[in-house]
Parts: structure tokens; sequence; C-alpha cells
């Protein structure tokens, strides 16, 4: 562990992405401290699409409402929706890819081909039909997220204990009688969780794309919501006069995007034994 | 192989970067080559694509704009008074029952195939239009008619059920248009300056120049209809000169127009009135003091300058400007203290939750007028939420009686008083979606479609407007303008007050 931490320590775009979803986290936790004096949903027709100013350090949007104030009041909501998904989508996805690739049989293929026939549906198609079943949302957006990215975990939970099964120090538990659920919680689960984790930052970042995504299309939580792709929506018709209600929502998602995935890439680089040079 | 790649790529992109930067190269109007020997087309580009070419089925604007060029009516709407003028029908008559018309119709007008434009064509267009075999929406204009007869080649005579004064309003509706008696929707013959030359759906539509038309020629030798949905591409398209008129610009594009060399936008008034329409038969709304109070409680002026940029106006009676017999009332200005009192006289308790529904798209600035008035209504002590829907969800889930929704949007751009005021006021109307019900204003609605003579008519209306402006069914948001872009120095363009253009005579 200490060895994975050192490694990971020395991995420079690994540190930057921990370092950019490290303070964006710490933004979106201070954000109702930030914002008790302040109501960023406040509508006040009187200041509506000025641009950045010393008041308003980012202009403000149609409503005359601070956009630095609801990009930060955004980030909550934004990354609660893409974390709580992706953590939803864990659980099942985890123990379909372990029960399928440990046992395989008869269980394990019609489970599996469950999970291709989901994989053949774009993630963002798939997650425009459980929205338009589920209607709009904040709650049905992160459940859309959570029940698309399910086959993505299963998918790599899969192939690892795939290959893990076989390993020797599996065959050793099965060979002194072990029970079939504390191989797979002692051995099968701990080695094949670093992909399960690599997978999960990576998954993060596109789960916030789809979100902003779906929110700019409108199937995200209602207005006056601050989420970051609704924002970019509410500032569509003003991209002339105030592109900075398009800009700094945009750069908040961009740069947590970018932050997940260099934490991923560092996390699969120390993570992963095979590409220890 | 790898670095090879990634030379041609890089190569790729420098060349797209360069290309993207690269200037356009510049003609100089005065020495362009070939000045005349194109056949000139007008191109014209809306928001939406045109949904029938048949007028029995046409019921929005922009699909009327289109049918205006291909069609002619018996009378049409004078965009100066808001009633109507001759033009199939040079002159009518009504009888002594006060419940047969008799048209004159002009002699020598013939359809774009060549046939004669006669009597028997006009009897065969309003039965067709009466046939409930057909179900056309537009059959309500003509639904007190009982008979259409040919008098003789010119002369047609149309008896109705009762006394029905606005008869020649609705036949100067679009969905009244004169078509041949072999008319086909899909292969459309009309007598207006222009015929069908091709149409792809959702993509373009030609208009060519009739030969056969019987007015004075039109500029155009074609016209080309685009639908492009963003108010941003129909802009781009404007200044890059594809489209010579573009409709429906947000109102932000009026500043940034202003001192253009080549592109302008005109402003121009408009018979829409969006207002949020209250849902009269749900508590607290059945109560017109709570009405009234949500009326006072929302900033127009402050909606007209502040995301509208200033372009709309607001309402003053609940019919604006530019139509029939509008009425100057006394606005409900912003008064918020006034606001409480009133809910708190009629008993609504803080936080009572007020659901509103909104689409995005369809009016301007619709969704983010919901925002702005849930935030008035919160500061008056409501519990605001918002839906938002797509157009096609939200036209089938505000009629229903029994929804959910406190506040809907909608817009009125109907130009004469029967049709604007029955349709929305009369408590038995199919299209009265807020369930408003006032037995007085029923009773003047009916009264007013039995007389005949202008004055007496027009008090009747007057008594309806105020009645209805006092039990404020809705709340009243603003009058819209319409922003048209042009190329600069473009005129002869006819823009009607409810949203329809003729291009016959524009240049």
């Amino acid at each position: 562990m200490i060895r994975v931490l050192r490694r990971f320590r020395r991995h420079t775009s690994g540190m930057i992405g921990l370092f950019l979803v490290l303070a964006i986290s710490c933004a979106a936790a201070a954000a109702p401290l930030l914002l008790r004096n302040v109501n960023p949903l406040a509508v006040n027709l009187a200041t509506s699409a000025q641009p950045p100013s010393r008041q308003f350090l980012l202009g403000t949007d149609d409503m005359g409402r601070d956009v630095l104030l609801r990009v930060i009041a955004g980030a909550p909501v934004s990354l609660t929706i893409a974390v709580v998904g992706v953590l939803f989508a864990m659980i099942p996805g985890i123990w379909i890819g372990l029960l399928s690739g440990f046992y395989q049989g008869r269980l394990g293929s019609w489970l599996m081909r469950g999970i291709d026939a989901l994989v053949a549906f774009p993630r963002i198609l798939l997650a425009l039909v459980i929205i338009s079943i589920a209607g709009a949302g904040v709650s049905q957006l992160t459940l859309a997220i959570g029940l698309s990215s399910i086959p993505v975990f299963a998918r790599v939970m899969y192939v690892t204990v795939q290959s893990i099964r076989h390993r020797d120090y599996v065959q050793a538990a099965v060979a002194l009688g072990a029970k079939d659920w504390w191989i797979l919680w002692r051995h099968v689960l701990p080695n094949a969780f670093a992909p399960v984790l690599v997978q999960a930052s990576l998954n993060i970042a596109t789960a916030l794309q789809i979100a902003a995504g779906l929110s700019f299309l409108g199937l995200g939580p209602p207005p006056p919501s601050p989420e970051w792709g609704a924002i970019i929506d509410s500032g569509r018709t003003l991209i002339r006069q105030q592109p900075m209600v398009i800009i700094a929502p945009g750069a908040a998602i961009a740069m947590t995007v970018l932050g997940f995935n260099l934490l991923g890439d560092g996390l699969r680089d120390t993570l992963d034994p095979r590409l220890k040079r | 192989m790898r670095r090879l790649i990634g030379l041609v790529a890089v190569l790729l992109m420098v060349a797209l970067v360069a290309g993207a930067c690269s200037k356009p190269k510049e003609t100089d109007p005065n020495t362009d080559p070939k000045p005349d020997t194109t056949p000139k087309v007008l191109t014209f580009v809306e928001g939406v694509d045109i949904s029938t070419l048949d007028p029995a089925f046409a019921t929005d604007r922009p699909t009327q704009t289109v049918l205006r060029h291909l069609y002619q009516n018996l009378v049409d709407t004078d965009p100066a008074t808001g009633g109507v003028k001759p033009w199939l029908a040079t002159e009518w008559k009504v009888s002594e029952d006060k419940k047969q018309w008799t048209l004159k119709l002009k002699s020598g007008v013939k359809f774009s195939d060549g046939s004669p434009l006669n009597a028997a064509a006009v009897k065969a267009t309003l039965d067709r239009l009466l046939d409930t075999k057909l179900a056309a929406p537009n059959r309500t204009l003509l639904s007190t008619v009982t008979a259409v007869e040919a008098v003789s080649d010119t002369e047609v005579r149309i008896t109705t059920k009762e006394p029905f004064a606005p008869l020649l309003e609705n036949l100067a509706h679009p969905g009244a248009a004169i078509l041949p008696t072999n008319f086909d929707p899909k292969a459309p013959i009309g007598s207006g300056p222009y015929t069908l030359k091709e149409r792809q759906n959702g993509v373009k539509l030609v208009l060519a120049k009739n030969a056969n038309y019987a007015g004075a020629a039109p500029t155009w030798a074609e016209i080309v209809y685009k639908p492009v949905p963003e108010a941003a591409a129909r802009l781009v398209a404007l200044e890059s000169g594809d489209a010579q008129i573009v409709n429906r610009l947000a109102p932000e594009s009026v500043a940034d127009l202003k001192g253009n060399s080549k592109v302008e936008a005109l402003v121009k008034p408009s018979t829409f009135q969006i207002s949020f329409e209250i849902n009269n038969r749900m508590k607290p709304f059945d109560d017109p003091r709570v009405r009234r109070a949500l009326n006072l409680a929302v900033d127009n002026d402050a909606l007209v300058k502040g995301p509208l940029r200033g372009m709309g106006s607001v309402p003053v009676g609940p019919v604006p400007a530019g139509a029939q017999w509008p009425m100057t009332l006394k606005a409900y200005a912003y008064n918020v203290d006034e606001a409480k009192k009133l809910l708190a006289d009629a008993g609504v308790k803080a936080g009572t939750p007020i659901e509103i529904w909104t689409t995005q798209g369809r009016y301007t600035k619709d969704k983010e007028m919901a925002e702005a008035v849930s935030g008035y209504l919160q500061a008056v002590g409501f519990a605001p939420t918002i839906k938002v829907m797509e157009w096609g969800t939200y036209s089938k889930a505000i009629e229903d009686p029994k929804k959910t929704a406190a506040l809907y949007i909608l817009g009125s751009s109907v130009p004469t008083l029967d049709w604007r005021l029955t349709r929305n006021f009369l408590s038995t109307s199919p299209n009265n979606y807020s369930g408003y019900k006032n037995e007085a204003v029923d009773k003047l609605l009916l009264e007013a479609r039995t007389v005949f003579e202008d004055a007496p008519r027009k008090a009747l209306y007057d008594q309806v407007q105020t009645k209805v402006w006092e039990d404020a069914p809705y709340l009243f948001l603003f009058n819209q303008v319409q922003i048209i872009g042009v190329q600069k120095g473009m005129g002869g363009l006819t823009v009607y007050g409810h949203e329809i253009l003729d291009f016959t005579a524009a240049k």
C-alpha cells in the first residue's frame, strides 16, 4: 500500500489530477458555507446579462444572477449526480461481474449476455431512454447515469475475475475446502478491485459529461437549478453578449473531467503491477 | 508508420485552422460579373418547418406565411385596422334577417393551372372545409354556416344558422383560402402569386412565380423557405448572406445589429400577447383576488427591460395594439405590498405550492419567463416549482382540465376579436384551457356575434375586455414584437400584426 502511494506521488499527471479533484471537491463541499449570505438562485432582473465587473466577477446571466456564484453553487449538484451515479452503478456492476466471472456456467453467461445487450446501446442513449420513462429531475438523472454505467463495471470485473480465478492462491483456497463466499471476499474481490477503482475514476468524468449534456438538453434538474449543463443552456442565447455564462460552467466541467481522467490514469499506472518498470 | 500518421494529422489540423482563419474572398458589388442573369431567389429562414400545405389544417403562423403566397382568400385582414378588406370578393351584402351573405367575386381570376376561380370553386372550398369527414381544425371558423350556394358564376351566397357578424373576419383567416374544385394537398393549386416548385420536409420549400397570377407581378422569381430552429444560427444565415430575410431573431440581436453595414433588424408590432394562463379551476386560484395578486406580484416592466432587452411592451389590456379593437386599461403595476394584502384577504398561506409549466423555444424567452415569475412569486410567499416540457407534450398536457399546473405559458395572436376572445374566454370554448367562467362575459360575447354595426359591437367587446382584465384569468406577461432580420435596404415587405409575412412586393 505504502509502495503504491509512493509510486503515485512520483506520477506527475496523476498528482495534478488528484489536486484538481480535491480542489473541486473542496469547493463543492464549501459551497453552502460560501453562499450562506447570498442566494445564487434569486432573480434580479435589474442586473440582467451584465458583463464582468468588480461587483460580478464573471458577470450575470439573463436573470441577473451572479455567474460565479451559480457555478460554485452548481459544483455540489453536478458532482453529486456524477459521483452518486457511479457509486450506484458500482454495486450491482461489481456483483454481476464477480458472480458471473467466478461461476461462469449458465448463470454467468446469461448475466453477461444481458450486460452485452446493454453495452450495445450508446451510454447517452440508454440514459435518454431512462429519463424519458422516469421524467426529468436530479434523482432521475442520477439513476440514469447509474443504470447506464452498470455494464462498464460488470465487464471490467468479469474480465479481471476470470483471470484471477485460475491463479494458484485461489486454487489453493479451493483445495483447502474454503467456502465460495470466503474465497470471493478474501481473495478474488481485493485482487480484482484495482481495475474497478481506475474505472470508477474515469467513469465519473464521463458521467459528469453525460449529466451536463442531458441537463443542457433540458433533461436534468428543472430551473432554477445551477447544474453546470443547465447554466450553459440558459446562457446559449447570450453567447455574443455575455459569453461568460457559457465559458465559466464549461471551464468548470472541463477541469473536473480532466481531473478525474488524470487521476484515473495515474491510478491505473500505479496500481497495475504489469505496467511497473 | 505512427509518426507518418501523426504528421498527416498535424498537417490536416494546420490546414483546417488556416482555412478557418482566412477571409472569404471579398466581392465588390459594383463589379459583380453577372448581376441579373440568374433568377432572383429570396431565401427566408424561419424557426420551424411548415406543417401542411392544406389551408384547412394550417393553424400556425409560419405555415400560414407560406400559404399566403400560394392561395388567396375572399377577404383579407387589413394590416392597418385589424379588420377586413376586399380581396377575391369585391363587395358583399347581408340579407334583411342577417342570415344570408351574398359576395360578388372579382372576375378573370385564374388558378395556377389556368382553370377559372369562380363561384363553384368557392362553394367547393367552403363545403370541403365544413365536411365533418375532413375533420379540419379550421372548421370552427365556419361552424355556424349551414349552406353555400353558387348563385351565378361570380356570386356566392352563404347562409348561417344565426346572425353571425364575424363571418367575414373568419373568411379572412388563412384557413378559408379559396381552392380549386379538385384540390389535392400533395400538388397544391392556388390563385396566389406563387406556386409550389419543390418541397423537402424539414429541409426546404421552393416557390416559383405563378404565370397565371392576376395581380402585379411579384419581385422575386423564387422564394426558398428554410427552417432553422436556433435563433443564433438564423442570425448567422442572415449575416453570411445565405438568407435575405430571417424571422424571430433573439431580442439581443437588435442591439448587436445596430451599426452593421449589411444587415438590419426590423422591429414590428405584433398582436401576440404572452401570458401565464392561470388554472381557474384550481384552489386558491379560483378567487379573482388571488389572480389579481399574481398580476401585481410580477414586475412586467423589469421583464421587458431585462430578458427581453426592451423588445416588447407591458400589457394594458387583454387585447394588444394592432388587433381589431384594443383597449387601454390600467396596467397591473408592480406592487408587492398590495399583492400580499390581497393574498392575505383571500386566506392564502405562506408556502402555498404553485406549479409552473413552461415549454422551451416556442415563445420568446419562455423558460426564462418561468424562472423570473417563479422568483417573483416566491417573494410574495408562494413555493413555486417549474416543469419544462417539450412543445408536443406540453400542448397536449395543458388541454387537460385536471392538470396540476397552476400557471402555464401560452400566447394568443388572433387579430380579430370574436375569435380571439371567444376562443380564450367563452366558458364553453374547447380552447378555454384556463377554465375561466364569467356568465356576463359569455353573454356579451354571444351577443356581439349578432350585432352588425361596428360601434355597438366594439362597445360590447370593450365591456368584455374590461371584465376579463378585472377578473385576471391570466397572469399577463408582455406583448411581443416581431424581430425580423433583413439585408439592408429591403423594402416592400408586408408584416401583419398576427406574424404573417408577405414577400410579394419585397425588394
